[in-house]
């Protein structure tokens, strides 16, 4: 059996995960040798629980790394462990590297990489920051990683589609589940564009102690870790703590103070995260020269318009607020934010409620 | 409509009082109830074989109006009544009472209507009711009748006899307590929420049905009853209409004829044969009550699928077919619809500080609303939650009577422009008259082409967009809809 497909066998086994991998191979150095040990030598390493030991043995002739390839290479999914020369430099350097990786697509390159990250049941406000955000960076040229999960994550990854960018998906499930569902053209999107990147098994289901678990990759993968819209307990930010734990950068876009979806984004912020008021915060603090230029339209706006587009916000406002603060009439404000539409300098996310366009 | 005749026949023989005519228990019972109401009032029905027939034989008669009928026909057939008047010519409805007492009946406008339109030259209903009966010679159709009220089996019998005058009728026309009565509520009261004020306008200009979106507590329930205080009044013709339904339906309420549009507002448990109308005595259902007004339908979202799918054929032809066993029953259903949903389950999307939902919850709960449905709706409008602001909102409040001089504006324009054709308001337009009716200058027909670029615009919207220009552009009196009209319009399409 090859190194290969003993890892490849290892990562199979049920109920394995990083940390007893961990475990098993300080106390027998290579897949190979776990492999090979028979169930005595097994107990006395005391490295894994009975249980385990049961699973490891038993699964040796159940699970087939061959035909698991084969299935593999069928889905179009490729497969690397850590020695390889594929496996990404950045992330080898991390605390607990995942051994081994799943890869529908392709891994990100050397260049630079950002991770977008946030909250699920984000506002149109966080939604349309991940996106701008996610566009701009790819304008910049750098690779957008995220994970594919509703709300914020989604929006990144759509964004940097938008700006003709990298995007990679670490999930929190095998490669080959997609989840959540709704995401299904977004995933082959993303396949097309960069690859979905997993260090659990084909078919592994979603649960929730993998998500945490697959932060440390995103952060891993990145150079820089953007937090859009995140409560205080939140994945995103234990992905934020990864980061820094692992060198990389935080930024984090502001939100309204008690504002409980901006809670974590804004404590970030005064822990020293770098703030975001701008897209152009982003080139400048990372250091990257901007492509081009944003056109600003706004200045040949008549005044009419002015009015209405400088009562705008990014976060979503009603009509019959507009209406309060500029004054105006109702039917007079439709034909106002209509045409503003059509320039594309605001939309409208919600029924009714218009929202300033990055 | 087909009016009974009843036989009465009294020959020697076996006593007995026997009745024919495929009668249902409750006609059938009118045999006990006439014998003592006859008894009481102090006349001897003397031992002799009575048989009573209801022509024509082969349709079943239903409903307690018969008694009186019955009554008067026995007193004749024994001679008690020499009437003065033709019985030919004459129709009488009412149920008896044992003491002789005359008891109000549900549908007698539709009877005196139908009596009159017939030719009938006299009609003896229930004191009760005599109001209502009244109501039917404002009606001009060339001919006449006389309404005769009564309260007790005596007193018809002293009329018939020619003993006695009938008791004058007073028709008061209360002008002003209609008056107060629709100014309850107003428009005036609403602060802020110029958007659901706005949009209530055209709808009601045109006749749109619409949909308010909002949070809980947003103006949205208020907003929707007020909607029949700006609806142009009804026409002698229309309440009528209306009262005739209220009255076949036994939801008569007023003395005489109904003179403002009905509100109906259903709870949203309401089943299907509620809606639509039926039973085993085929009843209008709130559909046929709402005719020539408003249906409301708050928390639109919660009402049961197969509910709101009955609307679907009404709210295009403006009537309700009904098929049971016993026959095929067209209620007219010509309905404004206006309805109310919160945004998502909890109510307060967008408000990402209050409202848990996901962005799936929150389709799920408006796909609730089918698309169907929806496509029949041109109006659907947002109103976001109220503020304390809007309290201190100064500013001039438009009242519902100004509103609705705007709405009998646009009424007058449309019916100019319609001028011998079947349509009345703007949202009635099919996609022919619309390209019609609805002309597009060079500008106007280019934003079209910008709209349809940049939005996601289905074909049924954009006619949806355009019959809510033509509003608009009604109201504000303009001959050809414009830019501003069209961007409006859009602001009001749906976004499910």
């Amino acid at each position: 059996m090859t190194e290969r497909e003993c890892w490849l066998w290892l990562n199979n086994v049920p109920y394995m995960w990083h940390n007893k991998i961990k475990k098993l191979l300080e106390a027998f150095g290579t897949p190979l040798e776990i492999y090979n040990s028979s169930k005595e030598r097994l107990v006395l390493s005391k490295a894994v629980s009975e249980k385990d030991i049961y699973h490891i043995t038993h699964s040796k002739g159940i699970i087939d790394p061959v035909k698991i390839a084969e299935d593999m290479d069928k889905k179009n999914i490729k497969f690397v462990t850590i020695d390889e020369e594929k496996y990404p430099g950045r992330l080898k350097l991390i605390d607990n590297p995942p051994y081994c990786l799943y890869v529908k697509g392709k891994l990100p390159e050397k260049g630079k990489a950002v991770s977008v990250v946030g909250a699920r049941n984000c506002s149109d406000y966080g939604r349309n920051m991940a996106r701008a955000i996610g566009r701009k960076l790819a304008e910049l040229g750098s690779d957008v990683i995220s994970g594919m999960a509703r709300g914020i994550d989604t929006y990144g990854h759509i964004g940097a589609l938008e700006g003709k960018g990298y995007t990679y998906a670490v999930l929190g499930s095998g490669v080959d589940v997609c989840y959540p569902s709704e995401n299904a053209e977004l995933y082959e999107e993303i396949v097309k564009r960069g690859g979905v990147i997993s260090e659990f098994p084909m078919g592994a289901k979603p649960e929730g102690w993998r998500f945490p678990q697959r932060n440390r990759i995103i952060s891993g993968l990145s150079h820089c870790v953007i937090v859009v819209e995140a409560k205080v307990k939140s994945g995103s930010l234990i992905t934020a703590e990864f980061a820094l734990e692992q060198g990389a950068d935080v930024m984090a876009v502001p939100g309204r103070a008690g504002d409980k979806l901006s809670e974590g984004s804004n404590m970030l912020i005064k822990d020293g995260a770098e703030i975001i008021t701008c897209l152009d915060d982003i080139g400048n603090f990372l250091g990257m020269a901007d492509v081009k230029n944003n056109e600003n339209l706004i200045k040949l706006l008549e005044k009419d318009f002015e009015v209405v587009y400088s009562e705008t916000d990014l976060s979503p406002v009603s009509i019959d607020e507009l209406a309060e603060r500029t004054g105006m009439k109702i039917e007079k404000l439709y034909e106002i934010l209509l045409k503003l539409q059509l320039r594309n300098l605001i939309w409208e996310p919600v029924k009714n409620y218009y929202a300033r366009k990055l | 409509m087909l009016f009974v005749t009843v036989e009465t026949d009294v020959c020697e023989g076996l006593p007995s009082i026997d009745m024919v005519g495929l009668l249902n228990s409750e006609v059938r019972e009118a045999r006990e109830r006439v014998r003592t109401a006859v008894r009481n009032t102090g006349i001897i029905i003397p031992p002799k074989r009575i048989t009573i027939n209801l022509s024509p034989a082969d349709i079943r008669k239903e409903g307690g109006f018969f008694d009186l009928p019955i009554a008067v026909g026995i007193l004749c057939a024994l001679g008690k009544i020499k009437s003065i008047y033709n019985m030919e010519e004459t129709v009488i409805v009412g149920e008896l009472s044992l003491d002789g007492t005359i008891k109000g009946v549900r549908g007698v406008l539709a009877m005196a209507l139908c009596a009159m339109e017939q030719g009938y030259k006299n009609i003896i209903v229930p004191w009760d009711n005599v109001y209502e009966a009244c109501a039917v010679r404002q009606h001009k159709c060339g001919k006449d009748i006389n309404v005769i009220g009564v309260r007790r089996l005596q007193e018809a019998v002293d009329i018939l006899n020619g003993n006695r005058e009938p008791e004058g009728i007073i028709i008061m026309e209360n002008k002003d307590g209609v008056e107060k009565e629709s100014q309850k509520e107003d428009f005036g009261d609403m602060c802020g929420q110029e958007n659901l004020k706005r949009a209530s306008l055209v709808a009601a200009a045109g006749r749109h049905n619409i949909l308010f979106v909002g949070p809980p507590g947003s103006g949205k329930t208020m907003a929707a009853l007020r909607i029949p205080s700006i609806l142009s009044k009804p026409d002698i013709d229309e309440c009528i209409e209306i009262t005739k339904i209220h009255s076949a339906a036994g939801q008569l309420k007023e003395r005489g004829i109904i003179r403002k549009r009905p509100f109906r507002n259903p709870h949203h448990t309401i089943t299907g044969v509620a809606m639509a109308g039926g039973g085993s005595r085929v009843t209008p259902g709130e559909i046929t009550l709402a005719h020539r007004g408003v249906l409301f339908l708050d928390e639109l979202a919660e009402f049961r699928r197969e509910t709101l799918e009955i609307l679907r054929q009404p709210l295009e032809s403006g009537r309700v077919v009904i098929v049971r066993n016993s026959g095929i029953y067209v209620f007219p259903a010509d309905i404004m619809l206006v309805a109310a949903t919160n945004p998502c389950r909890c109510g307060y999307y967008p408000d990402r500080n209050k409202c848990r939902c996901t962005d799936r919850d929150v389709q799920k709960y408006m796909g609730k609303i089918s698309g169907p449905l929806m496509s029949r709706i041109d109006i659907t409008v947002t109103s976001p939650l109220f503020r304390a602001e809007d309290f201190q909102h100064t500013g001039k409040k438009l009242s519902s009577h100004e509103l609705r001089k705007k709405v009998e504006g646009a009424a007058v324009i449309q019916r100019e422009r319609y001028k011998g054709t079947n349509i009345r308001f703007n949202s009635e337009l099919n996609p022919g008259e619309i390209n019609k009716y609805c002309y597009l200058g060079k500008n106007e027909k280019s934003i079209i082409k910008e709209i349809f670029a940049s939005m996601e615009i289905s074909a049924r919207a954009y006619y949806k967009i355009l019959k809510t220009a033509r509003t608009i552009a009604d109201i504000e009196g303009k001959v050809n809809i414009e830019e501003s009209h069209i961007a409006e319009a859009v602001g009001y399409r749906s976004v499910v």
